[in-house]
């Protein structure tokens, strides 16, 4: 049973005097318990949109979110019942989402569920919360100016737990941080994903960050996904052009690898977006069925793109 | 030293120490801090945030908090550099040293034109005219592959990608031909297709200006191919300085060697 499912989400933005734009398109994705899913792309892919669906922030224009079978509405108003509360999202910069002028504390106490008991037990509750990602008991009174952005995040992911969720959304948590607190940060959210058996749906434009942390590894390109499977067989063994192009172009600290190879052209650049595969204008093996969009496909390691179909007219 | 590396040096800093003021007295934010950069050489700084990688960068440009000290000495293209001669400094800002920093979109005005805040430094500090210094614009964003220089000129800030962003603000800084750029963290905040696009742009325009380049980082993967040579500071210090390839074959110091660990190589298969 998935507990997070996103089935054939589409989004349409509309500016006045202009054609309207289709930012996600049938875009499919589960996470499981305990599942870590890593979701990767360039800016502008359609990424954040899809964790804002996934939380409830906004209606997409066609497809449905479902959090352990419910189905997830977007509110206005009204305030979220506490059993509509299973996901909790991080977000990039830890400085903006945590308030300055509260305390740790008072704003970890925010997510503790009343069923917990009175104060002092919800009080240890998220103390607890805050060990859990390593940090001091102590730092619980202090202010969030007193700190690192890397602890900043763990009190953010801290707090994100202390409401109990099933799912956690982090859309690009550590891409704020310097490499050593990156570090840190995703071990914690590696360690808290299998002691409390959440699903995690990680979103990052850093696709090596991504093989260290995710089970399962989905690529997305201009609104669709172009690649999902198991996260080192799509390292290993990368089917779609785009993939590969991700994968070249992190820079290795090997001496010898040279400088990470460049990948042609701009994801709004010319040619994006007028039928056919979207990746077509960037990509240095289209051919003539590019044309034609083509749909991911596959069981396990799945892949949209012609060179990895099976209809051989096609390909010839 | 032989007289040909003598020569060929662009940038030295020697036992360079900063001073900020604080609530409890003066903190000390660099200490005894060397380096040197050649011409026509990319030097690599790494470390974390408050490493004093980026006090590094501001001292060289006088762009200290007020009532900062500074000691130590600065050689920059065969003068000495003197901090408190303000003219000296202006004339080498720009000129001499020039900057990029690390978010693009920050460092442009929003509602003037990319033509107008490429332009305006020019008639300033060149004395160049208006059609000279579109001229020399349009030239700049050819260098740093920006297409369309022409239309680009006529657009404005958020009609552009970050990165094509970070390659105007690469050409801002190098209107008036400066021998040494600055970048501090440029590619921090830009996808890493982008970033791969940014660092061969770097490493073209070095060789065909002959430019140095101080490239300030946390990823030492970045410096990999990029740089000669890296300086790892750590808390305000340079804990080791060696040729780039040394250093990440066999990094000495302990620091360095977390600093590795903590990034995930595509190099590396377990």
């Amino acid at each position: 049973m998935s507990l997070l499912e996103l089935t054939d989400i589409a989004v349409e933005y509309r500016a006045p005097g202009r054609d309207r734009v289709r930012a996600v398109d049938g875009v499919s994705l589960e996470v499981r318990p305990g599942e870590i899913v890593g979701l990767v792309g360039e800016s502008g892919c359609g990424k954040s949109s899809l964790a804002r669906f996934a939380a409830g922030l906004a209606a997409p224009t066609g497809g449905g979110v479902r959090l352990h079978g419910e189905a997830v509405s977007p509110l206005g108003r009204r305030r979220r019942r506490r059993a509509e509360i299973g996901l909790q999202m991080v977000f990039q910069n830890p400085y903006s989402s945590l308030n300055p002028r509260r305390t740790v504390l008072s704003q970890l106490l925010d997510g503790v569920p009343a069923e917990v008991g009175s104060r002092a037990e919800r009080r240890r509750d998220a103390l607890d919360r805050l060990t859990r990602v390593g940090l001091d008991e102590a730092a619980a009174e202090r202010y969030p100016h007193q700190f690192s952005g890397g602890q900043l995040q763990r009190i953010a992911i801290a707090r994100a737990l202390a409401a109990r969720p099933r799912v956690l959304v982090a859309d690009e948590p550590v891409t704020a941080l310097d490499v050593s607190s990156q570090a840190q940060v995703v071990e914690v959210l590696a360690e808290l994903v299998e002691q409390l058996e959440v699903g995690m749906l990680f979103i990052s434009h850093d696709l090596a960050l991504v093989r260290r942390l995710a089970d399962t590894t989905a690529v997305m390109y201009l609104g669709r996904l172009v690649e999902t499977g198991p996260t080192e067989r799509v390292w290993r063994r990368p089917k779609h052009p785009y993939t590969r192009a991700l994968i070249d172009a992190i820079p290795s600290a090997d001496p010898d690898a040279g400088l990470p190879r460049v990948l042609n052209g701009d994801i709004n650049g010319p040619g994006a977006g007028h039928g056919g595969c979207r990746f077509r204008a960037r990509c240095t093996e289209a051919f003539a069925a590019c044309g034609d969009e083509p749909e991911l496909t596959g069981d396990d390691h799945a892949v949209a793109c012609w060179l990895d179909s099976e209809d051989t007219e096609r390909v010839a | 030293m032989s007289v040909d590396s003598a020569t060929d040096e662009l940038l030295a800093v020697e036992n360079l120490a900063v001073r900020l003021p604080g609530p409890d007295g003066p903190v000390t934010v660099l200490e005894d801090v060397s380096l040197s950069v050649r011409r026509g050489e990319i030097v690599g700084i790494a470390g974390e945030s408050g490493s004093g990688k980026s006090m590094t960068a501001r001292t060289l440009l006088d762009l200290l908090p007020a009532g900062a000290e500074v000691s130590g000495r600065l050689r920059f293209d065969g003068a000495e550099l003197d901090h408190r001669d303000r003219k000296a400094m202006h004339a080498v800002r720009g000129h001499g040293i020039a900057m990029v920093f690390q978010d693009p979109t920050a460092a442009m005005h929003p509602m003037l034109s990319i033509g107008r805040q490429l332009t305006e430094h020019m008639s300033v500090h060149l004395g160049l005219t208006r059609k000279q210094a579109k001229a020399r614009a349009v030239e700049l964003l050819e260098q740093v592959r920006l297409p369309d220089p022409g239309g680009a000129l006529r657009s404005y800030p958020h009609q552009f990608s970050g990165g094509q962003l970070q390659r105007i603000a690469i050409a801002s800084a190098l209107a008036a031909r400066p021998k040494l750029l600055i970048a501090d963290e440029p590619t921090t905040a830009l996808d890493v297709t982008v970033q791969a696009g940014i660092l061969g742009l770097l490493d073209s325009l070095r060789s065909e200006l002959d430019l140095s380049v101080l490239f300030i980082t946390h990823d030492l993967g970045v410096l990999a191919a990029l740089a000669t040579h890296t300086c790892v500071f750590q808390q305000g210090r340079v804990v080791e300085s060696a040729p780039t390839a040394d250093l990440l074959r066999a990094p000495e110091h302990p620091y360095t060697r977390a600093l590795l660990a903590a990034r995930t190589d595509p190099a590396e298969v377990p």
